[in-house]
């Protein structure tokens, strides 16, 4: 467990422990448990799935993102309202998007999240605050500021999260956004996880300032910084970020993750060595919860036997559900 | 001597003799080094030519597309990689703004010749921002020219031309197509820019057009004179600014009877163009079936398998076209 990086806007630098009551709370710690472990069973079945030709299209998978994902989005409530990248599977299914719905989209059935206009990337749901799933790198950002913007003006007290990757942090419209959000003091977090590529770019090959945590001073912005691989960190640096935006103090959050799964489908991995790969994936954010939780004797063998077995059976459920129903239709518009 | 290269292959090939012939000649994009281009395009020219020559950028595409203007200023040759055209909308303002107009504000002083190639097409299921055909788009700028290959012969002719040419090129290629093969010879060689292909030769109906529709029109045209007896003739228009208006009224003139076909959605889309220039002419008194357009659906790309399929073009539904225009439906 590592502490939290805060930067403050003059770059002034201070670490904070997590929270001793979250560090406390096995019932949260399960339920994190059990939503990556769903996240990487529906990941892994759609893999199977594309790769036996049963869906068509793309797919970017975030296997070994897990807890970046399923910590920032427990952090929030219903209210709040995420964009999410064209690598959003593990985002939806945090903030609430029922896997049968995603298991439609992407066999392009009319029940599915999207209506079946979506697919893997575009899988959105309104109702779970999940307003866009973006395939374009760096758009979410001006729409983010946007979505805060009206929350501000309705005074609601609810918060916009942007997710992006490492990549989209040097598109113009990144950069533009957070001058804008800070300069109008917008309830937003930009949500960065970093997974270290973007595609097969490493970061000290695109950013000429490795150091994540520079970019905000420039905008007169905050950033925390956290152990993306680390579940109970991300939630408890994401509970940090949204109580700032609530105060319209809009802030830049890193999780530093590592993605085990290649780019896309076109992905050959000749970027990249198999003892980076190898190294990571000692450090799986589902294992390492699991791995607590035995030692806090807070669960047992049998227990995760039993959660194995239903995530199983839900995954099954789903696709057979998705199967069954009726295709997209044509939407008039 | 007989060789086949693929659309894919044959504009690695190209790229990589231009790149050998002309030191100015350089290579820039997201991921086109070592991961080859997303795909599979520049290959392993990374290999061969190394970082300085094939360079990675970062995901600003802003930054490098007006980098690539800048530097085709000063001489160089750059020939610029995105890796879909739907991306065009984040870095528009170098092509719309500058690139296209610099020539002529600065009164025929400073040329850029820079080569922005990119990938286009549905079928993939890519969903809305990976699939538009959006060529008519970039036609409607004075400044750039369109080039859209679909074969492989045509691909490396046509980059080559592309790459020497003085002006900014708009160079489009069909993403369903790249694995498409023909014989290609080893040799650089050009095809002028501007000058349109006749597939086919036949006196009954021109169906012109261009880009991933053509496998399809050429299917079509051997089903109609088998089952139909209506010989077609099939013009390539390889590229559409500069486009090559004698070649589509000769054939007109002869055949009476035209239909364009694209894959690009068919309201306001590159088709409309053509029709107009036909109607501008007499030829007009002399066609035996009014002009006909087929194009996509006015949609952005569907999702699902069957979506997609319904909203662009189909091989069934241009024969039903065709045959109402010969009254035979
Ligand atoms: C404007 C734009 N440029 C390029 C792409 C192609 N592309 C898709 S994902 C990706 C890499 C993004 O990297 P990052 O932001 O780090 O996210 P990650 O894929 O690592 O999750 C690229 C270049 C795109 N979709 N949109
Ligand atoms: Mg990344």
């Amino acid at each position: 467990m590592s502490k939290i990086k805060f930067v403050d806007a003059n770059g002034e630098i201070s670490f904070k422990e997590l929270d001793i009551q979250i560090v406390q709370n096995f019932k949260l710690q399960k339920e994190l448990l059990y939503k990556m472990k769903l996240a990487r069973a529906f990941e892994e079945k759609t893999n199977e799935l594309y790769a036996t030709g049963f869906i068509h299209g793309t797919l970017h998978l975030a296997i070994g993102q897990e807890a970046a994902a399923i910590g920032s989005t427990a952090a929030m409530t219903p209210e709040d309202k995420i964009l999410i990248t064209h690598r959003g599977h593990i985002e939806a299914i945090g903030k609430g998007m029922s896997i049968t719905s995603m298991f439609s989209e992407l066999l392009g059935k009319d029940s599915g999240a999207s209506k079946g206009y979506g697919g893997s990337m575009h899988m959105i749901d309104p109702d779970k605050g999940i307003l866009h799933a973006n395939g374009i790198v760096g758009a979410n950002a001006p729409l983010a500021c946007g979505i805060a913007l009206a929350l501000k003006k309705q005074k609601k007290d609810a918060i916009a999260t942007c997710y992006l990757g490492d990549g989209a942090m040097n598109e113009g419209a990144y950069s533009e956004s957070l001058n804008l959000a800070s300069l109008w003091q917008l309830p937003v977090v930009f949500a960065t996880v970093n997974n270290q590529y973007g595609m097969s770019t490493p970061i000290h090959k695109s950013h000429a300032n490795t150091d994540l945590t520079q970019r905000g001073i420039a905008f007169n912005l905050p950033t925390i910084e956290a152990d993306g691989n680390h579940v109970l960190t991300v939630y408890c640096a994401m509970k940090l970020a949204r109580a700032f935006a609530l105060k319209n103090q809009p802030v830049i959050l890193i999780l530093n993750t590592y993605r085990i799964s290649g780019h896309s489908r076109s992905d050959k991995n000749r970027y990249r060595k198999d003892s980076e790969i190898l190294a990571w994936k000692k450090r799986c954010p589902i294992k390492t919860l699991e791995n607590s939780l035995l030692e806090q004797k807070q669960i047992n063998q049998k227990d995760l036997e039993k959660t194995d077995f239903k995530i199983k059976n839900k995954i099954n459920s789903a696709i057979q559900t998705a199967q069954l129903s009726e295709l997209a239709k044509e939407i008039q518009w | 001597m007989v060789r086949k290269l693929s659309i894919r292959l044959a504009l690695r090939e190209a790229m990589r003799q231009e790149m050998e012939n002309d030191e100015t000649v350089f290579i820039m994009g997201e991921d086109v080094g070592v991961y080859q281009g997303v795909n599979q395009v520049t290959g392993n020219l990374i290999y061969e030519f190394g970082p300085e020559r094939v360079m990675d950028t970062p995901i600003s595409e802003t930054a490098f597309l007006g980098t690539a203007v800048g530097s085709a200023m000063l001489g160089l040759k750059p020939v610029v990689e995105l890796q879909v055209a739907d991306f065009i909308s984040v870095c528009l303002d170098p092509l719309l703004n500058q690139a296209a107009k610099i020539r002529f504000m600065s009164g025929n002083q400073i040329n850029v010749p820079m080569v922005l190639r990119a990938a286009f097409g549905a079928g993939l299921g890519a969903a809305a921002q990976h699939s538009q055909s959006l060529e008519a788009f970039f036609c409607h700028i004075p400044g750039i020219k369109v080039v859209m290959p679909a074969t492989a012969y045509d691909a490396k002719g046509l980059l080559i031309s592309a790459i020497r040419d003085s002006d900014p090129i708009v160079f489009l290629e069909p993403r369903a197509l790249y694995t498409d093969e023909s014989e290609v010879p080893i040799k650089p060689y050009t095809i002028p820019l501007g000058k349109a292909d006749l597939k086919r030769e036949g006196k009954d109906i021109s169906i012109i057009t261009y880009g991933s529709m053509l496998p399809v029109c050429l299917e079509l045209s051997l089903i109609l004179e088998k089952k139909y007896n209506i010989d077609c003739e099939v013009i390539d228009l390889r590229s559409l600014q500069p486009l090559d208006t004698d070649t589509i009224l000769n054939s007109v003139a002869k055949t009476k009877r035209v239909i364009i076909v694209h894959e690009a959605v068919r309201f306001a889309g590159f088709g409309a163009e053509i029709a107009a220039q036909i109607s501008q002419t007499d030829l007009i008194y002399e066609l035996k079936s009014p002009i006909r357009r087929v194009g996509a659906k006015f949609t952005p790309i569907p999702f699902a398998k069957h979506l997609e399929e319904s909203t662009l073009p189909q091989l069934k539904s241009l024969l039903a076209e065709i045959l109402a225009m010969f009254e035979l439906t």
